[in-house]
């Protein structure tokens, strides 16, 4: 998976657009598994950073995620359908079937989704911006998208320190946490709000809101691989297209 | 479309904005979502194209860091934005007396809780089986026992879920935009009629 690396973002976006389109394309469990264990081979296969940053960050999460969609479809079959409880529990129109095949797209969706975060850096996201003739301020505002969660973060933990400096206790709970960040969002946003006028007063001031020639040229070898990245999600779309109405 | 540099800076704000606040609401596993004041609040100050933007930004991003199912509510999402800055323009967050105020704000909640439960329930029902992880799947599960369709038992879920969420969301979106200075409203063109009571 050396190519995930150098894949631009928009690129691997698009493949995994089209690999959850084949995933709720497929109506057969067989074929949603079938994609999931694609989705598992990307996974094991990225670099070792990559990979690591992945189970630490989304074993429990996934693993969380996929359970409840579990329970719950199971839940709403029973719920809605009285003879599923009297069918064969694995059979197509038994509990546990369209559970499982919702499990597993939801595994695909969340899998997929967390190869995408932990092989793309905010600077890959700039750096191909950077070679893009979109406008400059829609640039920008992508850039700024981007970044600024993290830089709220930043914010947010720096006020914790001067709270923690002062004497305040360190939330430790999940609980406690959540209550402090909840009465400090609200006040902190209302600050970086009225701050607006001062940034976007300095951003016009440094014309960065003004259309320059765009520069930069693509390298060959990552058109190349962007090239072979859109194609696989063309090609992904087209089988899903295939499965949904072609093979009943 | 062409945005002003304060819209550029107020744009990813509101993205973040709802993205925290989302991500503190499903770490609870609470009935309501609250990752729309950000757009809400956005179609108050910018109007209706920037607040859509600000809704496509953080369905797009919040898959990613929050919750992967968002993106599949993007149209929800631009639909929240659109309405809310449409109702922004027609006067419904422009405080003139407390109580015409508290009021206008409810009606405009509940107009995007509407519309809100009335595009995303398709959606859950169709692409994701009925159900989410979310708080609210207990309800469609409720309904579905009551003998509804799914896509009835999602709609109502949603209605009663979202009714919830979009009136604080609301709420919060217009005390925020409220509490903002003067000097800041004259950054964003025509927020200051939206908002203030112009003699």
């Amino acid at each position: 998976m050396e190519g995930a690396g150098r894949l631009a973002p928009s690129s691997k976006l698009a493949v995994y657009l089209a690999t959850l389109f084949l995933a709720y394309s497929c109506t057969a469990l067989s074929g949603v598994a079938a994609v999931l264990a694609v989705v598992i081979v990307f996974a094991l296969a990225l670099p070792r950073d990559a990979g690591g940053r992945l189970w630490q960050i989304y074993a429990g999460k996934l693993s969380t995620f996929v359970l409840s969609i579990f329970v719950l479809r199971v839940a709403l079959e029973w719920a809605g359908n009285g003879s599923a409880v009297h069918a064969p529990l694995a059979a197509r129109d038994g509990l546990l079937y369209p559970a499982a095949r919702d499990a597993a797209r939801v595994a695909v969706l969340v899998l997929g989704a967390a190869i995408v975060h932990v092989s793309t850096k905010p600077r890959d996201v700039v750096h191909e911006l950077e070679q893009t003739t979109m406008p400059r301020a829609g640039r920008l505002l992508v850039m700024m998208i981007v970044q600024y969660p993290r830089i709220l973060t930043r914010r947010y933990e720096q006020i914790l320190e001067a709270q923690v400096a002062r004497g305040a206790d360190r939330p430790v709970r999940i609980r406690q946490r959540i209550t402090f960040g909840l009465a400090l969002i609200l006040p902190l946003l209302q600050s970086e709000l009225n701050a607006v006028g001062d940034r976007a007063a300095l951003i016009h001031t440094r014309r960065l809101d003004v259309e320059t020639s765009a520069g930069g040229t693509w390298r060959a070898t990552r058109a190349r691989v962007v090239v072979a990245a859109l194609g696989l999600a063309t090609a992904t779309l087209a089988f899903g297209l295939a499965v949904r109405f072609g093979w009943r | 479309m062409k945005f002003k540099p304060a819209v550029i800076i107020l744009i990813p704000m509101m993205v973040a904005l709802n993205l925290v606040l989302g991500a503190i609401v499903a770490t609870l596993k609470l009935p309501i979502f609250l990752d729309s004041v950000g757009i809400i609040l956005t179609g108050i100050l910018a109007g209706p194209w920037a607040a859509a933007l600000v809704g496509v930004a953080t369905t797009l991003l919040g898959s990613l860091i929050v919750n992967p199912m968002y993106w599949a509510f993007s149209g929800t999402a631009i639909m929240i934005g659109l309405t809310a800055g449409s109702l922004a323009e027609h006067g419904f967050f422009r405080r003139r007396h407390l109580l015409p105020f508290i009021g206008a704000t409810l009606l405009a909640g509940l107009v995007i809780t509407v519309v809100s439960a009335l595009v995303s329930a398709p959606v859950k029902a169709f692409v994701f089986g009925g159900v989410t992880a979310s708080g609210s799947d207990a309800l469609v599960v409720l309904f579905r026992r009551s003998g509804n369709s799914v896509l009835v038992s999602v709609l109502k879920g949603q209605f009663l879920s979202e009714l919830a969420d979009k009136l604080i969301a609301t709420a919060l979106a217009a005390f925020l935009a409220q509490s903002l200075s003067g000097r800041t409203l004259t950054w964003f063109p025509g927020s200051t009629q939206r908002i203030r009571s112009v003699a």
